[in-house]
């Protein structure tokens, strides 16, 4: 049996142009086009907003045939790096973590205009992610944009960390790492214009939930209590995630709870 | 009357010169009668084959007795012999398998088959192939991940060491075959993030058939098929110990193995076991990003990559009273895979820090184990050439994926890690009737699945199969043809709907009941190729056939974590339809300056079941855009070509592969296309048994992509190997990514979220084998 094999690569580019040239399909991602400038919107480098309030963030969303689909993701920003070239936030203490929003709305033509109106939660304060994802009819998924939604809270005491074995949290890069039976140096402040009722600070093992440090600041119904405490860590102190954590209820019945991650080794 | 009796009268009643001419006539007659009596010349015509196929065997000696005559068989195994003086027995002969004589017994047609034999010369085993499938080819090396990526047409997709799956001409899980000793191995393997259970130290060859549509090979082999086989008994009697240990530098990976193997006068049998254990992944990357943030990774190293593997084998060989064998094994796999904490969601810093514990895993993981035992009975060749065979397998596989527990959404938060369990019972039966001309079979392969854990990927489900083979050989034409019948079902599935205060408010159907019986099959015509000038040789082959959707393509509605995506089955999915066109040629000879090997191949299918994404977002957090199995038409093609040449003490190779997938429609490329790429080798033999070679892997830009897949740029990367072989054993040392270069893998599961591949590693590795054997037997 005789064969010619033809040349491959000849065979191959003329498939390639075969297909190139029919079967178009739609491959152009939607976008978000809102008109620069506009304050509620996920163009912003960061929302400002207040615990208790409603805002609203609009944005008018685009494609070239047929849009399908915006998520609005809202969720908790704590431990999370900071995007490069971004602002540095300082040392952020949130509260309130567990809210968080998810909500999907079909959108069609090729420009549509989109809200989700956001009821921030009394106990909520620090750096939210407001992620939209935008996808179209053909399938063809935008990337994910991002801002961030600052909430201050003026409900809730207050906590303020100033220093950590007389280094100022600001300057730490990553999750701290603290060893076995060395003695970490606290020194903060808790405050609420309706006074303190309660604080207190507390090292928690997270692997069983277990309190090995607890500390109450007795604040008498101050406005502002300050504290410089030692937490004492076990020399036998199992190594692994711990967090630190510091609660308080101001004299209005209003109740918070912050803290951070902590590695033992 | 016989003739003395009437030469006797004849002589009573003639005188004189008449008389002398009539008794000159007598002895004639006499003469002539007495070579009537005596045997004439018998011709004896057939066929010899390579035992346990229809594989012709062609220059085989066969020499006929008692006359010595001799003949040589033709391309299609046909040999025609004929002795004056009549024959008792045949003797074939070939280089590379057992000689073989048979009792003529008066026949005039006797097909013979020959058993291949592994032959040591030195520490260098020269092999033959045990694939029934002519386009077989084999492939060798003591890493998956390495050999896979060093042939043209095979990838490897992984993530990390203990988990890797083949990828076979851009298709993967269940578009693979992965044979054992001709037993299909399941165990979950239609994800992408699900490794084959297999080290290569522990079997005896491994070999891997391209394309689709493979007789034997099962409805699974669309992209292709991988055969692995246990170890061959011994050429001589004795016994024989291969061992072997390496050390990785960059992920710290240690690896030893070892093979016991023992040859009685009839018996044989093998043990062995193999582990290896690593730590984290090497990587060319200090940091990563994810969703507009930016992460650090520590000591350039890929967080809970580390892992460890356990495998065991021990099987039996011996003949049966009838001069038939059997064979039995039994096989073990425990592998332990760790996980980037990004695959379950947006990742705490906290979670990126290299551990300090150099082989701790944490999760998430994978932990997926095995158990397979297996029994294979075989008859000799019967007085008509005629044989049977029997396979038998039972395995239990069970896959656990374990994951920080977190709910998706509202809903309280799981108690327990375990995301993801897949337990499996697998069973097969094979049974085939082999004749000279043709064989015919008949295939049962059964699968229960049970499901469970808090992460709802797809339900419990079973699944049977039964196949009636057939093949037979006209000439240099192999016809093949297989009917399928699938029966499956799944198990309705529902949990819970939570509202935002955790308050059940209803139920949230995630898998319906579903029972479905799904016909298919495969016809295939194969052409062996002889061109006049017989410098080459090859096959051509044109095959259709079908593939019934998987359990996972019917049934999934869930979040798979080793793929990053919610991904959505439908019932309705029907069977593939293909059909494929292969060429595959080879040079032949030794004296040729250049040996080389050039494969192509073209197919169409029809209702190709892909994984694309659809133009909705899953209804729970960090789970993105819902991708679904849906049916479009595809074609796909490619070309394989190897090339190698040595000069003197200089060796140099090139091999190379391009892959081009489209769905028709949309004329988008398909998901993982694997991009054109070249290996280069040039070496050079520093001395006897001593060699350096360097290596270059070229990889093109992967711009056929399918929707939402980013291409992904090319790279170089450069290998260095080094071999000295002692009396005592191999040493051998291998750089791989020499210049430490950052690249994505575009076959990789981690590409998706901007990893780099591994970087420079450098491993160096001993392997001996003790042999106690007795020559003379």
């Amino acid at each position: 049996m005789n064969f010619t094999i033809p040349n491959p690569t000849i065979a191959l580019a003329s498939v390639a142009i075969l297909f190139s040239a029919c079967g178009k399909t739609d491959t152009e991602q939607p976008s978000v086009c809102t008109e620069p400038g506009t304050e509620m919107s996920v163009l912003v480098d960061e929302i400002e907003a207040l615990a208790g309030n409603t805002i609203q963030i609009t944005d008018l969303f685009c494609d070239n045939e047929g849009l399908s689909e915006v998520r609005w993701d809202i969720h908790n920003a704590a431990d999370h790096a900071h995007e490069e070239g971004e602002s540095d936030e300082g040392f952020v203490l949130h509260s309130g973590t567990e809210w968080e929003v998810l909500e999907v709305n079909s959108i069609s033509g090729t420009s549509s205009t989109n809200s989700i109106t956001l009821d921030i939660p009394l106990d909520t304060r620090g750096v939210w992610d407001v992620v939209v994802s935008l996808v179209d009819e053909a399938g063809n998924a935008a990337a994910d944009l991002v801002t961030q939604l600052h909430i201050e809270n003026e409900y809730i005491p207050e906590f303020t960390l100033t220093t950590v074995n007389g280094i100022d949290p600001a300057t730490w890069s990553g999750e701290p790492l603290w060893s076995a039976g060395s003695v970490i140096a606290l020194s903060g402040m808790v405050a609420d214009s309706d006074g303190v009722l309660e604080a207190h600070i507390s090292f928690v093992r997270e692997s069983d939930e277990t309190i090995i440090w607890e500390l109450n600041l007795e604040p008498n119904n101050s406005t502002e209590r300050s504290f410089d405490s030692e937490l004492e860590l076990a020399a036998d102190a199992i190594a692994g995630e711990y967090h630190l954590e510091m609660t308080a209820i101001d004299g209005a019945g209003n109740a918070m709870e912050t803290g951070f991650h902590v590695e033992v080794e | 009357m016989n003739a003395n009796s009437v030469a006797t009268a004849t002589v009573a009643c003639v005188n004189g010169p008449w008389r002398r001419l009539l008794i000159a006539s007598l002895f004639v007659l006499h003469w002539t009668t007495t070579e009537g009596q005596t045997p004439a010349s018998i011709e004896i015509k057939g066929h010899v084959l390579r035992n346990e196929s229809q594989i012709a065997l062609q220059n085989v000696l066969v020499v006929a007795w008692p006359s010595g005559q001799t003949t040589t068989t033709n391309r299609s195994g046909f040999y025609q012999i004929l002795c004056p003086s009549g024959i008792d027995s045949i003797t074939c002969t070939a280089s590379f398998f057992q000689t073989s004589t048979v009792s003529a017994r008066g026949r005039d047609h006797i097909d013979i088959w020959l058993t291949p034999l592994e032959v040591e010369i030195d520490q260098v085993a020269i092999e033959t192939m045990h694939s029934p499938e002519l386009e077989a080819q084999r492939f060798s090396g003591p890493d998956l991940m390495q050999v896979f990526d060093h042939t043209p047409g095979l990838q490897s997709l992984d993530l990390g060491d203990a988990m890797v799956q083949p990828v076979i001409r851009g298709l993967l899980g269940s578009r693979v075959a992965l044979l054992e000793d001709g037993i299909p191995q399941q165990g979950g393997r239609w994800g992408t993030d699900h490794g084959i259970l297999a080290d290569p130290a522990l079997y005896g060859s491994m070999e891997w058939v391209p394309g689709g549509g493979h007789l034997w090979m099962g409805p699974e082999s669309v992209g292709g098929g991988l055969r692995l086989t246990a170890p061959k008994p011994l050429e001589h009697t004795g016994s024989m110990t291969t061992w072997g240990s390496s050390f990785r530098q960059g992920d710290n990976r240690m690896k030893s193995h070892i093979l016991h193997a023992i040859q009685d006068e009839d018996r044989f049998w093998y043990l062995g076991t193999s582990g290896s254990v690593f730590g984290n992944q090497n990587i060319p990357q200090a940091s990563f990003t994810y969703l507009g943030r930016s992460y650090a990774l520590t000591d350039n190293v890929l967080p809970n990559t580390a892992g460890r593997s356990l495998h065991g084998t021990v099987g039996i060989e011996r003949p049966t009273h009838r001069g038939g064998r059997v064979e039995s094994s039994i096989r073990f796999s425990d592998v332990i895979q760790g996980l980037f904490p990004g695959i379950v969601g947006v990742p705490r810093q906290g979670d990126l820090e290299a551990n300090s514990r150099l082989f701790l895993v944490e999760i998430p993981q994978q932990h997926a184990t095995r158990l397979q035992t297996t029994g294979i009975w075989k008859t000799p060749a019967g007085q008509n050439g005629s044989s049977r065979s029997v396979k038998a397998s039972v395995s239990w596989n069970r896959r656990l994926e374990l994951a920080p527990p977190h709910a998706h959404g509202w809903g309280p938060e799981p108690s327990s890690n375990l995301s993801l369990s897949l337990e499996e019972w697998t069973g097969y039966l094979e049974s085939t009737w082999r004749g000279a001309h043709g064989t015919f079979g008949v295939q049962f392969e059964g699968l229960t699945v049970a499901t469970s854990g808090w992460e709802f990927l797809l339900p419990s489900h079973h699944r049977l199969r039964c196949s009636v083979l057939g093949e037979k050989r006209i000439g240099p034409h192999q016809f093949g043809v297989r009917a399928d019948i699938v029966s499956t079902a799944q198990q309705g599935h529902e949990e819970p709907l939570y509202d935002a205060s955790s308050t059940v408010v209803g139920a949230d159907p995630r898998a319906d009941h579903m029972q479905r019986l799904i016909p298919g099959g495969m016809a295939s015509w194969l052409a062996n190729i002889e061109p006049i000038s017989r410098d080459w040789t090859g096959t051509a082959s044109v095959v259709v056939y079908t593939r019934a959707p998987s359990n996972y393509e019917l049934g999934a509605n869930g979040i798979h974590h080793g793929t990053f995506r919610f991904e959505k089955g439908s019932p309705l999915l029907q069977s593939e339809k293909s059909i494929e066109a292969r060429f595959q040629g080879h040079s032949k000879g030794s004296s040729a300056k250049f040996e080389w090997r050039i494969q192509a191949f073209s197919a169409l299918h029809q209702d190709f079941i892909a994984l694309g994404p659809s133009a909705t977002f899953a209804p729970i957090s960090h789970a993105g855009q819902v991708y679904t199995f849906t049916a479009v038409n595809a074609f796909r093609t490619g070309l394989e070509a190897s090339v190698s040449t040595s000069q003197g003490a200089w060796l140099a190779s090139a091999d190379g592969s391009l892959l081009g997938q489209w769905d028709i429609s949309t004329g988008l490329g398909l998901p993982f296309t694997t991009p054109a790429q070249v290996y280069s080798t040039i070496g050079r033999n520093l001395g006897k048994n001593h060699q350096l070679k360097v290596a270059c892997r070229a990889i093109a830009d992967a711009k056929l992509t399918a929707r939402n897949e980013s291409p992904t740029e090319g790279a170089l990367l450069w290998e260095l190997a080094w071999s000295f072989k002692q009396k005592a054993g191999t040493w051998s040392m291998n750089i791989h990514n020499i210049s430490n270069t950052a690249w994505l893998d575009h076959t990789s599961a981690y590409r998706a979220l901007g990893l780099v591949a591994q970087g420079r590693w450098m491993q160096i590795s001993f392997v001996t084998s003790m042999k106690q054997l007795n020559k003379n037997n």
